[in-house]
């Protein structure tokens, strides 16, 4: 995946994790913010350092 | 590195041999596995934890889901997944699917040769964040439509149907036993996904991936039986299509 991609989609995961911390402090006093940040951290883990196989595989390589 | 008793011709030999060259050594399927499941397993409790006294017409969501899950699963499978296309990301799908996945296994030797394969068939941890993604604002619109116990079910299930595919699909590239041979639906979808794996019908047949309902309906089953048969046929092959059909 190119690093612009994993760039926004990371921006995205903060975003997000930000907008419902928000939602969730209003609503549940916090309760659930442990998951929020706990799934944030594993979702930019996972988008980072995950290898992808280098170049075009196709039998005739 | 590779399976002692490999069942199948030397050109899936070598293309096995070469795409491991091409995966970084570190690479640790328990790692990638773990990684996908924690943050579903966490997303599930999130979601679980805001449902409130489910009414019986709020639970009709789910059935809904998931049937359009089964058939969005077809779909992606049939159009993206076999055949290149030019939005974002779209050409990378087909590459990793059709011109990796394929190539690694045939109809004659499903089986990963141990956890270090295992990233040949599971999908990188981003596309749960990406079906994440595409999930939000239809919660976001059940809840303010219908109600909020509508909008977190709805999520629960997508986020699940996403779970039980990747367990489904690992259970189909695993050797046999006892337990596969007879779990309802995990022997069904082994031998769907198997006969799937005919480089001659991948494009056309059985393109499900968890419970062969959208084959069923679509008529890209290998089967010539009704939906009920479809769902419970385990390894049985005595409903086969021609492949001429």
């Amino acid at each position: 995946m190119p690093t612009k991609t994993k760039t926004f989609l990371t921006l995205m995961v903060i975003i997000i994790s930000l907008l419902t911390s928000i939602y969730e402090y209003i609503n549940t006093n916090g309760q659930y913010l442990w998951i929020i940040l706990t799934v944030m951290l594993l979702m930019i883990i996972g988008l980072w350092v995950f290898p992808e196989a280098k170049g075009k595989i196709t039998n005739e390589n | 590195m590779e399976l002692k008793d490999i069942s199948s011709n030397e050109k899936l030999v070598k293309f096995r041999a070469l795409y491991r060259e091409q995966i970084d050594g570190w690479y640790n399927g328990f790692l990638h596995v773990f990684i996908i499941y924690s943050i579903g397993a966490l997303l599930m409790y999130f979601y679980i934890a805001h449902l409130n006294q489910i009414t019986l017409w709020e639970w009709v969501v789910v059935p809904i889901t998931f049937i359009l899950c089964n058939i969005f699963e077809w779909a992606i499978h049939k159009y993206v997944m076999h055949k290149p296309q030019n939005f974002p990301g779209a050409r990378a799908i087909y590459s990793r699917h059709t011109q990796q996945h394929h190539q690694f296994f045939d109809q004659n030797e499903m089986r990963f040769a141990g956890p270090h394969d295992w990233r040949v068939t599971f999908f990188p941890p981003y596309a749960l964040i990406i079906f994440t993604f595409m999930s939000i604002p239809g919660l976001i619109v059940l809840s303010m439509i219908f109600s909020s116990n509508v909008g977190w079910l709805f999520i629960s299930t997508t986020t699940s149907m996403y779970l039980i595919y990747e367990f489904m699909h690992f259970c189909c590239h695993v050797g046999d036993n006892r337990f596969l041979r007879n779990m309802p639906f995990v022997n069904t979808l082994r031998r769907h996904h198997a006969a799937h794996h005919d480089m001659g019908v991948m494009t056309k047949w059985n393109m499900n991936l968890t419970f062969p309902i959208a084959d069923w309906l679509f008529k890209s089953s290998d089967l010539k039986r009704g939906l009920l048969g479809h769902i419970f046929n385990g390894y049985n092959e005595e409903f086969l299509k021609n492949k001429k059909d």
